[in-house]
């Protein structure tokens, strides 16, 4: 069943990449050269900007200028006209900028003021590459899929665990408790919308540059996923929270306290909702352009949900829902891989991380780049080889060796997945997801 | 139950807000490539010598007018006026000596920022880079 389920998977992943890739080549035959040329052009024109910015740092002013006027008037002059008819606002801002950066570097202006006019530069080129590039499918079908499983993993996980408290005051013969608990799922439900707007105030208020705070999302969303994903910390956790859950829904009900039980309720759906609250703004802040498409794998994400949890209350454990986190959570790892290739772009763009091209690698559409954090640098190659040698790594230990060193275990039930078991019959599927 | 139901509805409802809300504020769906819109370049626009000189000198008296301007609000209002006068003639001083084009749109950018100090030097640079490309092309 699960392999059935991960070819089909891989198959949708390939058929998606190879629709991208195909049309692109027979593209580049087929007369739309120039705007092929124009995105060739734009990134001709950022490494000349790089170069300018890193002669002004090390007090090379005329050769920074000489090098900046040639990438404006030898590559972005070819870009202007393409871009222009795609989106004349920013043209006229690119080519400003590009402007106040010579004029800054020619009348001597402190290399702090051109750096930040850089970076904006930066930020505008990528805006540029994404007007004049279609967004074809794999990119569309990549956010989609994120958004889908984000949606539907967060979801299902609050379910799950609702229906284990559920199972549990059942069992303990507490059943009038549970709208108490439900009172609190309302209350996640509404705070998780609040969060939403309350991240983008946040975020408004900081005092740092769009960039960095992009890339400071993407980090946080990194380091949650990890905590969420990686086997050898998140099934330890899991049973901590169940734990944790359950010693608190028995203080509350021996106490008979109606606020406990609310408070149980809005915290143990609250933590699903600000994760995805905080997933979500990764993903929309490095899927700009594809917003369409993360609402509809949002939307479809919910729809399947609601399906599910209606399946979950009627019939517990008959669901393959273990199949279905298992394989989550590897969509969830690629995630994070591609969140953390983002920041680490992301903190490049804004200058605080230094970066080494390695020529040979290709450049993907800037959509697809985006969706899968993929930027030919050493760094961001590096990092994301790093996260996903970890992941491995821990799959490895999981799956393979700790089985056979563990051999005498392996039949017997951890006690506290029996007594959850007992309590609700989605306990152990959570458990071991 | 009912109200269990009600609730997961809810629940997944927020859920579901939580990814569009997320999703709405994209500054821009991109995708500018399909797009239709035939701005005609002012690069791609050519004019007469006599017209170019006389924009050119337009030019070079607002600059010095904006940086006259000890308010940079004033002055930055003011610089707005400066593309009206150079969009017309930029193709031209570009086909014809594209460095001077280049300096000229720097100090347009000094201009434009209303500060006292680069107002000024945008004002002066421009003055010497409109006067070398009249002596070389006078209208």
């Amino acid at each position: 069943m699960a392999r059935r389920f991960f070819a089909v998977l891989i198959a949708i992943v390939g058929v998606a990449v190879l629709s991208q890739t195909v049309p692109a080549l027979a593209a580049s035959g087929q007369g739309s050269v120039s705007r092929d040329t124009a995105i060739e052009q734009l990134r001709a024109a950022s490494v000349t900007i790089d170069q300018s910015l890193q002669l002004m740092k090390a007090g090379k002013r005329e050769q920074a200028f000489e090098i900046s006027k040639s990438g404006y008037l030898k590559h972005f002059e070819l870009v202007e006209i393409p871009l222009r008819a795609a989106n004349a606002g920013l043209t006229l801002k690119a080519e400003e900028k590009f402007a106040e950066i010579r004029a800054g570097m020619r009348t001597g202006a402190p290399t702090s003021e051109v750096r930040a006019s850089v970076i904006e530069l930066r930020g505008l080129i990528t805006d540029a590459e994404r007007q004049l590039t279609a967004k074809g499918i794999a990119a569309p079908s990549v956010v989609f899929g994120q958004s889908f499983i984000i949606m539907l993993r967060e979801g299902l996980e609050a379910v799950l665990l609702l229906a284990i408290l559920f199972g549990y005051l059942e069992s303990t013969k507490n059943g009038q408790y549970r709208k108490h608990i439900l009172y609190g799922v309302g209350g996640a439900a509404v705070a998780t919308l609040a969060s939403v707007f309350l991240i983008d105030q946040l975020f408004s208020v900081l005092p740092f540059g769009r960039e960095v705070l992009e890339a400071v999302t993407a980090l946080l969303a990194v380091v949650v996923l990890f905590y969420v994903s990686f086997w050898l910390i998140a099934r330890l956790e899991q049973r901590r929270w169940l734990e944790f859950l359950k010693a608190r829904i028995w203080t509350a009900v021996s106490a008979g306290s109606a606020a406990s039980l609310v408070l149980i309720g809005f915290t143990s759906v609250y933590r699903e909702g600000f994760e995805s609250v905080l997933f979500y703004q990764a993903l929309n802040t490095f899927g700009e352009g594809l917003g369409v498409y993360i609402a509809a794998g949002a939307a479809a994400g919910a729809a399947v949900l609601a399906v599910l949890a209606t399946l979950i209350f009627k019939y517990g454990r008959k669901l393959p829902i273990k199949v279905f986190l298992t394989t989550a959570v590897c969509f969830v790892m690629a995630t994070s891989v591609a969140f953390l290739g983002n920041a680490i772009s992301a903190l490049q763009v804004a200058d605080v991380l230094s970066f080494t091209s390695i020529e040979s690698l290709p450049h993907l559409p800037i959509f697809l780049a985006q969706a899968t954090g993929y930027s030919p640098t050493q760094e961001t190659i590096i990092a994301q080889g790093l996260l996903s040698a970890v992941y491995i790594a821990g799959a490895v230990w999981v799956f393979g060796i700790r089985p056979r060193r563990q051999p005498a275990k392996a039949p017997a039930k951890p006690a506290a997945a029996k007594a959850a078991t007992t309590a609700a019959p989605a306990t152990a599927e959570l458990k071991s997801s | 139950m009912k109200r269990a139901r009600y609730l997961l509805a809810l629940g997944c409802a927020c859920a579901l807000s939580v990814g569009l809300i997320s999703c709405g504020d994209s500054k821009d769906e991109g995708g500018g490539a399909a797009a239709t819109t035939t701005t005609a370049a002012p690069e791609s626009v050519f004019a007469p010598d006599s017209e170019v000189a006389s924009g050119l000198t337009s030019l070079k008296g607002l600059a010095v007018d904006i940086s006259k301007k000890t308010d940079q609000a004033e002055a930055k209002k003011a610089s707005e006026g400066l593309e009206t006068f150079w969009a017309p003639v930029e193709g031209t001083v570009k086909k014809n000596e594209p460095d001077m084009y280049s300096t000229i749109e720097e100090d347009l950018s000094l201009l434009e920022s209303g500060e006292a100090a680069k107002t000024k030097t945008g004002a002066h640079e421009m003055g010497k880079t409109v006067d070398a490309y009249l002596a070389k092309h006078p209208g």
